[in-house]
């Protein structure tokens, strides 16, 4: 079943003396339960897709184009429908509120709990994000926490009130390496065990494989592939991935500077 | 710079009611040359009567509208002589604190909170009764309640930028301490402090008011607190002698103030369009 | 409780010193006026002969050196004694703690008018930037803020004491109207209408504008966008934001306090108050600078006591301050 139909989405950022593309003619789906990876350099426009689809984008843009939720009935919610993870893991959370009551607000709003219930369902959300409710994350604030500390919170926000889609932009960019696989890890889990669909942002080529069925990658705004990982990365198409995957640097890579 | 500033809505009221100020200020001489505080005419005539006194007379028979032209020049001088020497004084005790460090810069902020925690009014007002009232005095009472807050930003930005690279570079070469506080991190320290340089000018003018209104500024000057001060008495039977010194005040402070703000705005404008 | 408390107490570590500065300058400048504490009593109370003054100056200390005058002024300045005043020939202590609740009293009033009056004013503007309220309220708050507040207090006179005759003109009470309990505290607080409205009305202005330009920032922030990204709805946002906007402000309390004590000066005059900012005036005009620099360093006093409080009710609201950081 088809979550999300996106078509000729283009979007524009007006400033006093012009106005700059962001994204231009973007067309895809997403099935429900789907991991889709989105791929691109820093200016491709990845980030203001996922900014255009949760209606977040600030006042000085305009938008041109449908993005169509079919699965779902009514206008899409943020919270109740979509949840969202973003890069800086602690830019999200309230510095003055506890980590356990901003999780507990989106599960009282949206599910229509009594604040027992929703802090009861906040606790095991934290649980469920790798955080023990019995050593007192609860009641922390986030500044107590450690990124990938945070990032779990976040991740805690973002679907506690049970969305269909979660889109993670850049969500490990700023964390270390093992931190990042702990959470790369608990995202896979969620999804999996939830049958979330997931939309994973990001620039680096090797987590877009892993973490997705599917990748579509981004240019200067434009979507210029989209296919199964195996199909993009073994085959692609436009001149512009085959020099994305080319240039990857991984640890097999052969190295690039070699001693005289 | 000045056509930008006129350009924000701010800076183009600010620079009108500021102008209109300082016209108004210069002009005084020329228009009602002699002594501002000799008697013009008869005691307590209404404004609006006699055109050669637009704006009546006060108990003694003295012009007001004179008296609100050379309040203009005590005022500004004030403003602008107060406000120099705080910002001299903060700069000057703000950078040393900030580049000396150590048990210099914790000496200076202490007195630098000694100051702050006596009220600046009462300090002004001890001041001007311990030495006497005169403008250079008065300009000095005010100074003194009024340079803490610069000297703080002038040591912060310092503080921030000592661990620069240009300061590093600076003393690489072989640059004497004093000549890389005054050469190279003077200049840097100096816009934010010169951003609270129209609030200082307003505050100084402020206090100036209060101060005259007290009987505490210079007594061989027009000041406008000391025309208000004089229009208590007959403020049931002529209460212009007491209303028009006020909305020259309120007109001062708004042209200061808004020339400041538009000054910040058309720099922060600028900086965007870079 | 263990954050604020140790914060408190490290404040009171720097004040300490700040305190001794102020004391010693006072004491510098009581050495530098003419005559000493002997000679204002002696002044005061109708005269005395040598001997009678040259064994008051040995009673109390002050025919030793410089060093040990300043001793004997810190002992005396521990033991609540500041000096004697010549204009009203009691000790200057007395007179302050005659003069000083009325004060706090205008001040305060002064102080919560224009925190909640002025936050509130500035949350109805930094809701919704660039609406009309926030437009108009930008301009108003700018005008008031240029405004004297001694002059604001004469305007305010004529229009409510004398044309409309709704509010008393002068003076803290109806004198000799044997007014008792609670009609005593209402006709308190008529006479304190208008000096609290015109000492107040300065930081009325700066609170909504700090309010306002608070909460304009405080909508760019992160956390803004990650409340939108939950869907959360726009009264949970606004009160978010209100919290982390208010902060700030708070500290302006202690700025306030230090404002509002010189301000009195001048609004206490211009209304007949008799309070503790009126006193300095007297002391000014009476040449008495004993009781001036009393005042002085009182003013002082309270200024870093109402700081420390401010300080620890900062710390105790903003879970950041003294905080150690993240956890393992």
């Amino acid at each position: 079943m088809t979550l999300l139909s996106i078509r000729n989405l283009s979007v524009q950022y007006h400033n006093a003396n012009e106005s700059i593309p962001a994204l231009k003619g973007v067309g895809f789906e997403m099935q429900a339960g789907e991991k889709l990876a989105v791929v691109g350099e820093s200016g491709s426009g990845k980030s203001t897709l996922a900014l255009t689809i949760g209606n977040l984008l600030p006042a000085q843009a305009s938008v041109d184009g449908s993005i169509d939720w079919p699965g779902l009935d009514g206008i899409p919610k943020n919270g109740r429908d979509v949840g969202f993870i973003f890069q800086d893991p602690g830019g999200s959370l309230d510095p003055l509120a506890h980590v356990g009551t901003q999780i507990a607000a989106v599960a009282q709003y949206h599910l229509h709990l009594t604040r027992w219930q929703a802090r009861e369902q906040a606790q095991l959300l934290l649980a469920n994000v790798g955080l023990d409710p019995q050593s007192g994350f609860f009641d922390a604030y986030p500044h107590q926490l450690s990124g990938g500390q945070r990032q779990r919170v976040a991740i805690a926000c973002a679907i506690a009130a049970r969305p269909k889609l979660l889109i993670a932009d850049e969500a490990t960019s700023a964390l270390d390496t093992l931190i990042q696989a702990d959470i790369l890890l608990l995202i896979a889990k969620l999804v999996a065990d939830t049958d979330l669909a997931l939309l994973f942002i990001t620039h680096d080529l090797a987590l877009a494989s892993e973490m997705g069925d599917r990748m579509a990658v981004f240019q200067s705004g434009k979507l210029v592939e989209i296919g199964s990982i195996a199909a993009v990365v073994g085959n692609p198409g436009t001149p512009y991935v085959k020099r994305l995957i080319a240039s990857h640097i991984g640890l097999l890579s052969p190295p690039l500077v070699t001693s005289a | 710079m000045i056509l930008n500033l006129v350009r924000t809505p701010e800076g183009f009221v600010g620079t009108i009611l500021l102008g209109l100020l300082t016209v108004w200020a210069l002009v005084a001489p020329w228009a009602y040359p002699g002594d501002p505080l000799s008697i013009a005419g008869p005691a307590l005539l209404p404004p609006w009567t006699d055109w050669s006194l637009p704006l009546g007379t006060d108990r003694l028979g003295r012009n007001i509208a004179a008296g609100l032209m050379y309040g203009a020049r005590t005022s500004m001088i004030v403003g602008l002589a107060a406000a120099g020497t705080a910002i001299l004084l903060g700069l000057l005790v703000g950078v040393a604190a900030g580049f000396i460090g150590g048990v210099v810069d914790e000496t200076l902020m202490r007195i630098t909170d000694a100051f702050q925690t006596v009220p600046g009014f009462l300090l002004a007002l001890a001041f001007v009764s311990v030495v006497g009232p005169s403008l250079p005095v008065v300009v000095l009472a005010i100074a003194l309640g009024t340079w803490p807050p610069p000297a703080r930003i002038a040591r912060a930005e310092v503080l921030s930028l000592r661990e620069r690279d240009f300061v590093a570079a600076a003393r690489s070469i072989g640059m004497r301490p004093v000549e890389i506080a005054f050469r190279e991190v003077l200049p840097n320290a100096l816009p934010p402090v010169l951003a609270l340089s129209s609030v200082i000018v307003a505050a100084a003018i402020l206090i100036e008011a209060a101060l005259s209104f007290l009987g505490l500024g210079d007594p061989n000057r027009v000041t406008w607190g000391g025309m208000i001060s004089e229009g208590r008495t007959v403020l049931r039977t002529a209460p212009w002698l007491s209303i028009f010194p006020g909305i020259a005040l309120v007109t001062a402070v708004l042209g200061v103030y808004l020339t400041g703000e538009g000054v910040v705005e058309a720099h922060a404008r600028r900086e965007m369009l870079l | 409780m263990n954050r604020t408390l140790t914060l408190v107490r490290r404040r009171l570590l720097t004040a300490l010193p700040v305190l001794l500065i102020v004391v010693c300058a006072t004491f510098l400048l009581l050495e530098a006026a003419p005559g000493d504490a002997v000679d204002a009593y002696i002044l005061s109370s109708g005269g005395g002969d040598a001997e009678l003054i040259a064994k008051l100056r040995i009673e109390w200390g002050l025919d030793q050196s410089a060093v040990s005058r300043l001793g004997v002024y810190v002992w005396s300045l521990l033991h609540g004694d500041l000096g004697w005043s010549v204009l009203f020939g009691r000790p200057i202590s007395s007179v302050i703690l005659e003069r000083l609740p009325t004060t706090l009293l205008l001040m305060t009033g002064a102080i919560a008018l224009s925190f909640f009056l002025g936050t509130s004013l500035g949350i109805v503007a930094g809701a919704r930037p660039g609406s009309i309220q926030d437009r108009l309220l930008s301009i108003g708050s700018l005008i008031l803020y240029a405004i004297p507040g001694f002059w604001l207090g004469l305007v305010l006179a004529i229009i409510f004491a004398v044309h409309l005759r709704w509010l008393p003109s002068a003076g803290i009470e109806s004198i000799a109207s044997g007014k008792h309990g609670m009609a005593r505290v209402l006709d308190i607080a008529r006479h304190l209408v208008l000096p609290v409205v015109s000492l107040g009305m300065i930081y009325l202005a700066l609170y909504i504008r700090m309010m306002r330009t608070g909460m304009a920032e405080a909508w760019r922030q992160d956390f803004v966008r990650g409340l939108r990204a939950r869907g959360l709805p726009r009264a949970i946002i606004v009160r978010r934001i209100v919290r982390n906007a208010l902060l700030p402000l708070v500290t302006m309390l202690g700025v306030q306090c230090a404002a509002m004590l010189g301000g009195s000066v001048v609004i206490e005059s211009v209304f007949a108050v008799p309070g503790f900012g009126r006193l300095a005036h007297e002391a000014v005009s009476a040449r008495d600078t004993p009781l001036l620099l009393g005042v002085i360093l009182s003013s002082a006093v309270l200024v870093i006591l109402v700081n420390l409080v401010v300080d620890a009710v900062y710390a105790w609201l903003d879970p950041r301050i003294g905080s150690t950081g993240a956890s393992a």
